[in-house]
């Protein structure tokens, strides 16, 4: 065991006590000797990961408020950076814009110089458009005064011309008024002709209705007879019904019974 | 009275209390329940405990019995020919239909019976129908013939007649 575990043991004496004595004294103080080596490499051991552990806390501290301090000037040095870069885009934009303005104030000046032009050649356009119509009025008034007396005329000659025609057609329907009376003269005539010549067929005819009520009366009164045979039979069988009972009738069966005696006894010897 | 063995069935009247084949039938049953009776009778006769029997008879049995001159006798055997005769008479007994306007009740049918036994056949049974419509008289069925004798068959056989009288009539006014 140990730092002297390969040690070659010495070749006990046979009859050397003391020398093994002694031997066993050296093992046994070697054996303490390791142990208590062993305690102080532990111990210092410890105390060197302790240090160790200490200085390495330090030192990540260290590193950490380098590099807090790094960022820290990396990022007022981009900060500035991106001011000046925003301040010359705020220039470029301010020179652009103010180069638009200028654009546009030189188109409103040539547009409103363009407006103005047109206006006066609108104007000029409806003056020349106002004298022609009020020439083409004119001329229209002349064209309807003389087709105003263009119609007078005409209306006085077709005044005329009806008067003559209505003079004419009055002599014509006297005529045919004349003629008108004679024909119906002519069909008062027949009409009196055609009266007396009904009166005589409605004498006819009311001999013959007359001829055929008779005869349609007959035929009733003879259906009736037939009928009334039945009518007759139907209040008998009604009336008599229930007025005798067997007793009532029996006599009178008990006769018919005897007169047709024979039929029924010669029915019963069959 | 006369022994049932010198009766057949040719040889019996119905009274005319016995009207149909129904009566007929009920006669039978009735000469049949007296015949159980009285061998019964006998039976416990012979084992000592004897008591004579007393039958209250139909009305129409007791007819019959007088009319033909029988009695129903201790005989058994005597009692079984009469029995015998009675169910041939109930099949032989010819059948009359007679159809009336009015319902029939029993002493009228009684006396058309009476005729009909004097007059046509002594064993003569009639069947009963009612038809109101015939008004009055009676529509009779014998085995091979109708006879219509109401006043239903004498009115459709005279109106002929009605009709030439309303003729006459019409003529006359």
């Amino acid at each position: 065991m140990g730092l002297f575990q390969n040690k070659q043991q010495p070749q006990a004496l046979p009859d050397d006590e003391l020398t093994q004595g002694v031997q066993q004294f050296f093992d046994g103080y070697f054996q303490e000797l390791n142990e208590r080596g062993r305690a102080q490499f532990e111990q210092v051991i410890e105390q060197q990961t302790s240090k160790f552990q200490e200085d390495i806390e330090a030192g990540l501290s260290q590193i950490n408020a380098d590099l807090r301090a790094y960022i820290t000037k990396r990022i007022d040095e981009q900060i500035a950076e991106n001011a000046k870069s925003i301040r010359v885009a705020q220039a470029a934009a301010l020179e652009s814009i103010n180069a638009s303005v200028e654009s546009l104030q030189k188109q409103h000046a040539s547009f409103s110089a363009t407006l103005e032009e047109q206006f006066e050649q609108s104007s000029n356009a409806i003056k020349s458009v106002q004298a022609e119509a009020t020439k083409s009025m004119d001329r229209t008034v002349q064209n309807l005064e003389e087709q105003h007396r263009n119609l007078n005329n005409a209306l006085q000659k077709n005044v005329a011309r009806q008067d003559t025609q209505l003079n004419e057609l009055f002599d014509q329907n006297k005529t045919q008024l004349t003629s008108m009376k004679q024909s119906q003269d002519a069909a008062l005539e027949w009409l009196n002709r055609s009266i007396a010549t009904l009166q005589e067929q409605q004498q006819q005819l009311s001999s013959t209705f007359q001829k055929s009520v008779t005869e349609q009366q007959d035929m009733l009164v003879t259906a009736f007879e037939q009928n009334m045979a039945q009518i007759i039979e139907h209040y008998l069988l009604g009336a008599l019904g229930d007025q005798y009972d067997l007793k009532t009738q029996l006599p009178s069966i008990i006769k018919q019974l005897e007169s047709n005696k024979e039929t029924i006894v010669e029915d019963m010897k069959l | 009275m006369t022994e049932i063995a010198t009766k057949t069935v040719s040889d019996f009247v119905l009274p005319p209390s016995v009207v149909s084949k129904l009566d007929v039938s009920r006669m039978v049953r009735e000469v049949e329940q007296i015949d159980s009776e009285l061998t019964a009778v006998a039976v416990r006769a012979k084992s000592g405990a004897a008591a004579a029997p007393k039958f209250v008879l139909s009305e129409q049995l007791t007819d019959f019995l007088q009319l033909n001159t029988i009695s129903i006798t201790p005989d058994g055997n005597a009692r079984a020919e009469l029995i015998k005769q009675l169910r041939a008479l109930k099949d032989k007994a010819p059948v009359i239909h007679m159809t009336f306007a009015v319902s029939a009740d029993r002493e009228s049918l009684s006396q058309i019976a009476h005729w009909l036994r004097e007059s046509v056949h002594p064993q003569a049974v009639i069947s009963v129908g009612l038809q109101p419509a015939l008004v009055a008289g009676v529509y009779m069925r014998t085995p091979n013939k109708v006879l219509d004798l109401s006043l239903r068959g004498a009115l459709s056989g005279q109106h002929g007649a009605l009709v030439k009288e309303l003729e006459t009539y019409r003529g006359r006014r």
